[in-house]
């Protein structure tokens, strides 16, 4: 993100009006972090995101205290009952306990969410700006393995490690982070490469900086934003496609458990036991909701041109 | 123009051969067939004589689990080669035989929805562009958005159970929800109604789930054209807003529209995962899964090799469209 000095300083004004109580005519610089988060809680919707997601990972840690069951502990007395006081939300038609299960569910689908959410755009970072610093054959190189692994029928190959190796959800998610990059590196190549010849960059190199410091330390930040909004899309989309790998058999397996594999198990059962289908859907729903208005909310925040943040001067 | 054809076929074939040399070799370390099909042939068997029939099966079919993978590789490779044999499936079938049928049942399949969708999708983008942040822009592009977060399966289970449920109201099978046929209907005609009867319900879920990204692009793409300067001009020069917008913003929104419809003419072929599986159709989405599940080394590796080869059509395709379409690009 690129704030030009002008912006800067009226934003930094602006936002130091808000603080209130400040001696007028004394104007005190705001940090970037600062601004971003002011920016980011003067929006209600992104707020409620955030608590939203918050409640849910609370779910996903804390939830199987709801329930005396276990998410691999059968009740043979109640097989695929409907909710009671004894099991809140019923039993699948094994007799697991669906509050146990969702918990447990929520945990793998949150867990590759975040591990593909963080990984991905840091990695698409990185390697775009490494390109467009580097230029040549690092370019050259990075361009071809980034065309080949676009090319490969992604789900032939994450189901020949899935099924091959019979991996956890861990393994699917490093293989979703390999695979994910490419898009989004190929567009903050093409960013980056408008800030390869600028003054501070040369300066910097001028100076002797080692060329991976200047891409880390000069021109990663500059294309952050696009990388920080593209995280929380790449949770969803992680999400999103573990549901459909588990639905195809080549993503979570039995005995662990995720939403995909929840909804994959319930499939016969959408009309004649409903809460075996449902809860999973619903769930899936919160998590997506949730980041999408986290998504709208940062992207403002982070935009400095956005007027969708509400104006500063209240 | 010849040049750069050239150029690129030679570079999607390189890449084409070191993606399908990947897989196999991953594919050779990774599968283990003997367990599998030791699980299916065991029952009262002594284990030590069942795998040595296994073993033995395996060894006629040139799936010898003995070998290393640089050693499987040389037989193969040379076999894809100098017959264009792909080799066999652990079963014993060749994959030469099961590729041709399924791939036309995908392309039956998907032919369909895959035109309705891109002309609704079109069709939709276009009106959305045009009254930009009035309600029927909104609603069709909320509703765009809606179907892209939903789950595929999900999506796809409703419209199948919804469809049960018009039969059991309708009392009768109106839908057919699994397979592309029945067996033994005479007549043209009955023939014709149960065809419609079988593909309306996978037909009628990939298009309803499917046009969103081409909406989207669309509308985009419009949106770009609608405030440029040259359409601006154009109204200046006394031209109303809708014929300024269909003569000059329409067409050149085309161009990446006509990019994306060339990379997706060839996934025809490649088929569906979900609709084949949920709608029961085997076509090469189907068979894709399969040979995962069984740990069937050659047909997986030829899924990958055709999966490149469709994809290297497709985006050599989409390169000589935006050629024709756009006077700019010069290749």
């Amino acid at each position: 993100m690129a704030i030009n000095p002008l912006n800067a300083a009226q934003h930094t004004q602006a936002a130091n009006e808000t603080g209130g109580g400040e001696p007028s005519g004394e104007i005190r610089p705001m940090g970037k972090k600062r601004l971003i988060l002011k920016r980011f809680m003067r929006r209600k919707p992104a707020v409620f995101g955030v608590f939203l997601l918050v409640l849910l990972g609370a779910f996903a840690l804390f939830g199987h205290h709801l329930t005396p069951w276990h998410y691999q502990e059968q009740d043979f007395v109640n097989l695929g009952a409907g909710p009671s006081s004894e099991h809140w939300l019923g039993t699948n038609s094994a007799g697991v306990d669906m509050v146990a299960l969702l918990a447990q569910a929520t945990r793998t689908s949150l867990m590759i969410g975040l591990i593909v959410g963080i990984l991905t755009p840091v990695i698409s970072l990185v390697m775009g700006c490494a390109m467009a610093y580097f230029g040549g054959w690092v370019e050259r190189l990075g361009m071809w393995t980034l065309e080949a692994l676009i090319m490969f029928p992604q789900i032939v190959l994450i189901g020949i490690v899935m099924t091959g190796r019979d991996g956890g959800p861990v393994t699917l998610a490093f293989i979703m982070v390999m695979f994910g990059w490419m898009a989004s590196a190929r567009l903050i190549r093409g960013m980056a490469l408008s800030y390869v010849n600028r003054d501070f960059i040369k300066a910097s190199r001028f100076m002797g900086v080692h060329p991976l410091k200047i891409v880390w330390r000069h021109l990663a930040p500059n294309l952050s934003s696009i990388a920080i909004i593209n995280a929380t899309t790449a949770i969803w989309g992680a999400i999103l496609a573990e549901i459909s790998l588990s639905y195809l058999g080549i993503g979570v397996t039995v005995p662990e458990t995720s939403l995909g594999l929840l909804i994959e198990q319930s499939r016969t059962y959408v009309f004649s036991q409903p809460w075996m289908f449902w809860a999973p859907v619903a769930v899936f729903g919160f998590i997506v909701i949730s980041l999408m208005l986290i998504n709208d909310g940062l992207r403002d925040a982070l935009d400095p041109e956005s007027k969708a943040g509400g104006k500063a001067t209240t | 123009m010849l040049k750069f054809i050239a150029l690129r076929f030679v570079r999607y074939s390189i890449m084409t051969f070191a993606v399908t040399t990947i897989a196999y070799l991953m594919a050779v370390s990774f599968f283990n067939p003997v367990t599998q099909l030791m699980d299916l042939t065991g029952g009262s068997l002594d284990p030590e004589v069942n795998r040595e029939n296994v073993e033995e099966t395996l060894r006629r079919y040139e799936l010898d689990p003995d070998q290393n993978m640089f050693q499987r590789y040389g037989v193969w490779l040379s076999g894809v080669i100098t017959e264009g044999h792909w080799g066999y499936s652990p079963n014993g079938a060749t994959v030469n035989d099961a590729f041709g049928d399924r791939v036309w049942i995908s392309v039956r399949l998907t032919l369909a929805a895959m035109i309705l969708s891109t002309v609704i999708g079109i069709a939709l983008g276009v009106y959305a562009a045009s009254r930009q942040y009035r309600w029927g822009d909104r609603t069709t592009t909320w509703y765009s958005y809606f179907t892209m977060i939903v789950p595929t399966p999900v999506a796809f289970l409703l419209v199948q159970r919804g469809a049960i449920w018009v039969n059991e109201q309708a009392g009768e099978q109106i839908f057919y929800v699994t397979g592309f046929r029945s067996i033994g209907v005479e007549g043209t005609w009955n023939q014709f109604v149960d065809m419609l009867a079988h593909y309306a319900v996978p037909t009628l879920a990939m298009t309803i789930f499917g046009w969103a990204a081409m909406q989207i692009s669309q509308r985009q793409y419009l949106l770009d054209y609608v405030n440029a300067d040259f359409v601006r001009t154009a109204r200046a020069t006394g031209l109303t807003r809708k014929q300024a917008i269909r003569k000059h913003a329409l067409r050149v929104s085309f161009v990446p529209t006509a990019q994306s419809i060339a990379f997706s003419i060839p996934a025809l072929l490649t088929g569906t995962f979900f609709a084949e599986i949920i709608f029961n159709w085997d076509g090469i989405g189907a068979y894709t899964i399969r040979a995962l599940h069984q740990h069937d080394v050659n047909a997986t590796v030829a899924v990958t090799f055709y999966g490149c080869i469709v994809f290297a059509i497709g985006a050599l395709i989409a390169d000589i469209f935006t050629s024709i379409i756009d006077p700019r690009v010069r290749l």
